[in-house]
């Protein structure tokens, strides 16, 4: 859509009334956002809860043409797409939420309508685990065809965009929905991060250039995450976390929410743990089965997916990694390492739990750790602790 | 009259010899010393005056003038006093003959005229041997130091008086007896490998890193064992040579840090400075360019434990020394280079708490918390240490367990054989390890047999190495192929190598 196409007076409107839904509500009252512009004395005295002291000076501080003409540099400069809510680029799934943003500032290639998108959010402050699955659900979805929606925050948002980028085969890759203006990469640490989105997916912000973040406008870009996702899956999450405002606000949409149960002892997962235990979120089903059971409506038997991720190498050119777990210690593995296999299947063990265990000296083992490691059977984790891969 | 008498100075671990001329006249009574003294030579006067005068001889209390030659280099230290003491005692005609002119004398006094160890004695002898000295007289307590040189006679004195009888022909002393190197190998040193109760991979890698040479970085939680590891590698390094040694000792001697006048340093040296080091104290430095704790680590173990802790600048200095095997320090009292071949041991925990990747205790830092914490290690410092590995905790039950662990001596023997492969190969290339090999050795000596090379290109596309970590790599199978006696490098060693890296990959990738 071309910028200068725009309706100036719904733009300065959407952006000065941080409410969409009254932003909606007052469009809908005076048929269009010009007429309230040049009503906005009378408009004011009869709707003084939207139209409050500090709104009404900030509508004041800027014409219409002012804002547009301002926003005009960056918006040619790098090369954002400004979508209305009224128009057809405008996400659907993102429309059919009352209180979605009025402006949406898109830099990069938004999935088609007919991609399915899931949300994946986390903490910030995330296990080795809940990487480790964050990165699983991500890998599979854009296997899929799926697009991942997340908030490039550090952290579980950050395994969602990398994981995603590194799977996908989609024009769009995944959406980082963005707390500041769409030309501040935020974290500072995720600048590349944000430009790597830019090239293979899509960076989106309700707010306009030159904003930047502040405590409030996280749970603004929350919301969006969750518009924008058909289903929603938290991935880890502690007590207090923002990941549970997303799934709120997902619920909300009456969209599903996917929730990765955790141990009962890790504080990190306290608030995925409510969410189960309060049946707003729902089990989520196993990585491999996950986008064929929501989207497909069936369960599939292949593991396709793992075939494809686990590729022995070895010399002996040893077979595929077969998709029934238990045959693959007759067909892929030696002795030693289907011992270690079986020994990883209790539980995680470090390499001197695995010495312990299993009769082979440290050098055979860690020839054997390595060769499991690069076909991907096992994962190292820190403190030197191995165990199967999801 | 004029008196001379011998002497010899020392810049760095560098000898220079020095002329003591004395001149007394007659005159005021008066005592200077020129010849670019430092405050501890210029102090050797009230020393020399009360040392004569209590050993029975008379002080002449006349014009007295000390000239050090040659005088446009900077002397240093007490090591002149029994030096000038006796050139009075010539120049008064209380030493009957010039006798003392075919000795290099060195020494302190006592103000009773009792002689003083001094430092630096073994490099000065080694360098005025090369000047075509053979004669030396000595404190007692330093003759130690020089007893396994061939070819000179140390004179082992221990009061004024008893020098001033011998140079007179009244009493004779006793040459030192010519000592034969030997060491005393074998034992059990207190810090054995076999002290250490599981740690299986970790011991493992010490001994790959040793047997390399290769340069160490332990990760791991508190109380894992990082420390007790780290001092019980000097016990499995090769038994040191008698060149080695005497280098050693010529470092210690200079520097002061000689533990008993015992003569050679016959252990590797393990040294561990505290975390607040400043980089002088590390490097070397200080106004006089004294050498610091990587020279005094020469042909042994540097262990810096808190690795992070340790200030960025003093960190960075070790750079070019790590490359290099010495360092080079300029001051304004003089430039000195000295030598600092050393195996690096570095310990750190994973994250500010200590708990990150423990199995018992839950870690209490943010991601960018431990991230702040590792980017404290620059990519270049990272880059000179060959073997990372992660310990852990050590489980309750193998603390108790008998089961038996092997000793220093049975991991030596395997190091030793792994060593002379190694040097047989680098013959005359003035390399002695695979840590120092080149890029033009990396290419002649390692050759990989074609699983292995599949091997290693699939991990290449996988991990995306670079050249460098690529060829950090490939030293390290290559030590691993050693300790196996292998010619060519096998799958396995690949593997196991890689093991070494992925802690890299682990903390800093990504």
């Amino acid at each position: 859509m071309n910028y200068d196409s725009i309706d100036i007076y719904e733009l300065w409107l959407g952006l000065k009334l941080s409410s969409a839904r009254r932003c909606t509500q007052l469009i809908g009252e005076y048929g269009n956002a010009k007429t309230v512009f040049e009503n906005i004395e009378s408009v004011r005295a009869s709707h003084r809860n939207i139209i409050t002291d500090t709104v009404y000076d900030s509508l004041c501080s800027e014409t219409p043409e002012a804002l547009h003409e301002r926003l005009r540099r960056s918006v040619v400069k790098l090369k954002i797409d400004v979508i209305m809510k009224s128009h057809a680029e405008y996400p659907k799934l993102l429309k059919q939420c009352d209180d979605s943003p009025s402006v949406l500032f898109v830099r990069g290639r938004l999935p088609k309508d007919d991609v399915h998108t899931v949300g994946i959010v986390g903490t910030r402050n995330y296990s080795s685990y809940g990487a480790e699955v964050t990165d699983a659900y991500a890998h599979s979805i854009c296997k899929y065809g799926g697009v991942t929606v997340s908030g490039l925050a550090m952290g579980i948002d950050t395994v969602v965009a990398k994981s995603s980028l590194r799977a996908s085969d989609n024009e769009c890759a995944t959406v980082a929905v963005l707390g500041s203006g769409i030309d501040i990469p935020t974290p500072d640490d995720n600048a590349k991060l944000y430009y790597s989105v830019i090239e293979r997916g899509a960076v989106v912000s309700q707010f306009a250039p030159g904003v930047h973040a502040t405590r409030y406008t996280y749970p603004m870009r929350n919301k969006v995450i969750a518009g924008m996702s058909e289903v929603l899956i938290v991935t880890e999450a502690g007590e207090r976390s923002g990941a549970l405002i997303t799934a709120r606000a997902a619920i909300n949409y009456n969209r599903k929410v996917y929730c990765v149960p955790g141990r009962m002892v890790d504080a990190s997962y306290a608030g995925s743990n409510a969410l189960l235990q309060n049946r707003e979120a729902e089990h989520i089903p196993d990585v491999e089965n996950f986008y064929r059971k929501v989207f497909l409506g069936k369960e599939g038997t292949q593991n396709t997916l793992f075939d494809e991720r686990r590729t022995v190498i070895s010399s002996e050119n040893k077979p595929k990694v077969s998709a029934e777990k238990e045959q693959m210690s007759k067909t892929g593995l030696d002795e030693a390492e289907e011992k270690i296999y079986n020994a990883l299947k209790q539980g995680e063990k470090s390499f001197e739990e695995l010495c312990s265990i299993i009769d082979i000296s440290a050098p055979q083992m860690n020839l054997k750790l390595t060769m499991m490691e690069l076909s991907g059977i096992i994962v190292q984790m820190p403190g030197r602790i191995y165990k199967l891969h999801i | 009259m004029f008196a001379k008498v011998r002497s010899h100075g020392l810049r760095g671990i560098e000898g220079f010899p020095v002329n003591i001329e004395v001149d007394v006249s007659h005159g005021m009574p008066m005592y200077s010393t020129v010849g670019l003294p430092d405050a501890a030579v210029r102090e050797s006067r009230e020393r020399v005056q009360s040392a004569i005068k209590n050993s029975g001889f008379a002080y002449p209390y006349e014009r007295v003038v000390i000239n050090l030659a040659p005088a446009d280099m900077r002397k240093e230290g007490s090591l002149y006093d029994l030096a000038i003491a006796l050139g009075i005692l010539r120049a008064t005609e209380q030493l009957r003959s010039d006798r003392h002119e075919s000795f290099v004398i060195l020494g302190e006094l006592a103000l009773d005229g009792t002689v003083r160890p001094v430092n630096g004695v073994l490099p000065m002898v080694i360098d005025a041997y090369q000047c075509g000295v053979s004669n030396f007289i000595l404190p007692q307590e330093n003759a130690n130091e020089v007893a396994y040189m061939e070819g000179i006679n140390v004179y082992p004195v221990g009061s004024l008086k008893q020098t001033a009888d011998f140079l007179n022909d009244r009493k004779d002393i006793e040459p030192m007896p010519l000592r034969h190197w030997t060491l005393e190998t074998g034992g059990f040193s207190k810090n054995d490998f076999s002290l250490i109760h599981g740690q299986t991979g970790a011991k493992r890698a010490a001994e790959i890193a040793v047997a390399g040479s290769h340069n160490m970085l332990l990760v791991g939680t508190p109380g894992s064992g990082k420390t007790m590891l780290a001092k019980s590698i000097p016990s499995i390094m090769p038994d040191l040579t008698k060149q080695e040694s005497i280098e050693i000792t010529k470092i210690h001697s200079a520097a002061g840090a000689l533990k008993s006048w015992d003569g050679l340093v016959k252990e590797r040296p393990f040294r561990s400075p505290h975390h607040t080091a400043s980089a002088p104290s590390l490097v070397g430095g200080g106004t006089k360019a004294v050498p610091g704790e990587i020279s005094l680590a020469h042909y042994g173990v540097l262990f810096l434990d808190e690795f992070p802790e340790f200030k960025r600048d003093v960190l960075e200095a070790m750079r070019q020394p790590l490359e290099d095997g010495e360092i080079t320090i300029s001051r304004a009292a003089g430039k000195a280079t000295y030598p600092a071949d050393f195996m690096l041991i570095a310990a750190m925990n994973p994250c500010p708490c200590g708990n990150y990747g423990s199995k018992h205790t839950p870690c209490r830092c943010t991601r960018s918390e431990i991230k702040k914490y590792l980017q404290r290690i620059s990519g270049p410092m990272l880059d000179r240490i060959d073997i990372h590995v992660e310990m852990n905790e050590v489980e309750f039950s193998e603390l108790r367990s008998k089961a038996h662990e092997e000793s220093s001596d049975s991991i030596k023997k395997r190091i030793n054989s792994a060593r002379y492969a190694q040097l047989t190969r680098f013959e005359g290339t003035g390399v002695y390890a695979n840590a120092q090999m080149t890029n033009e050795m990396l290419r002649d000596f390692c050759t990989l047999t074609s699983e292995a090379e599949k091997l290693i290109e699939m991990v290449f596309s996988r991990q995306n190495l670079s050249a460098r970590a690529y060829n950090r790599l490939l030293k390290v199978t290559r030590t691993i192929a050693d300790m196996d006696g292998e010619e060519k490098i096998r799958p396995e060693h690949v593997a196991e190598a890689l093991q070494y890296r992925s802690v890299i990959n682990k903390y800093w990738g990504e």
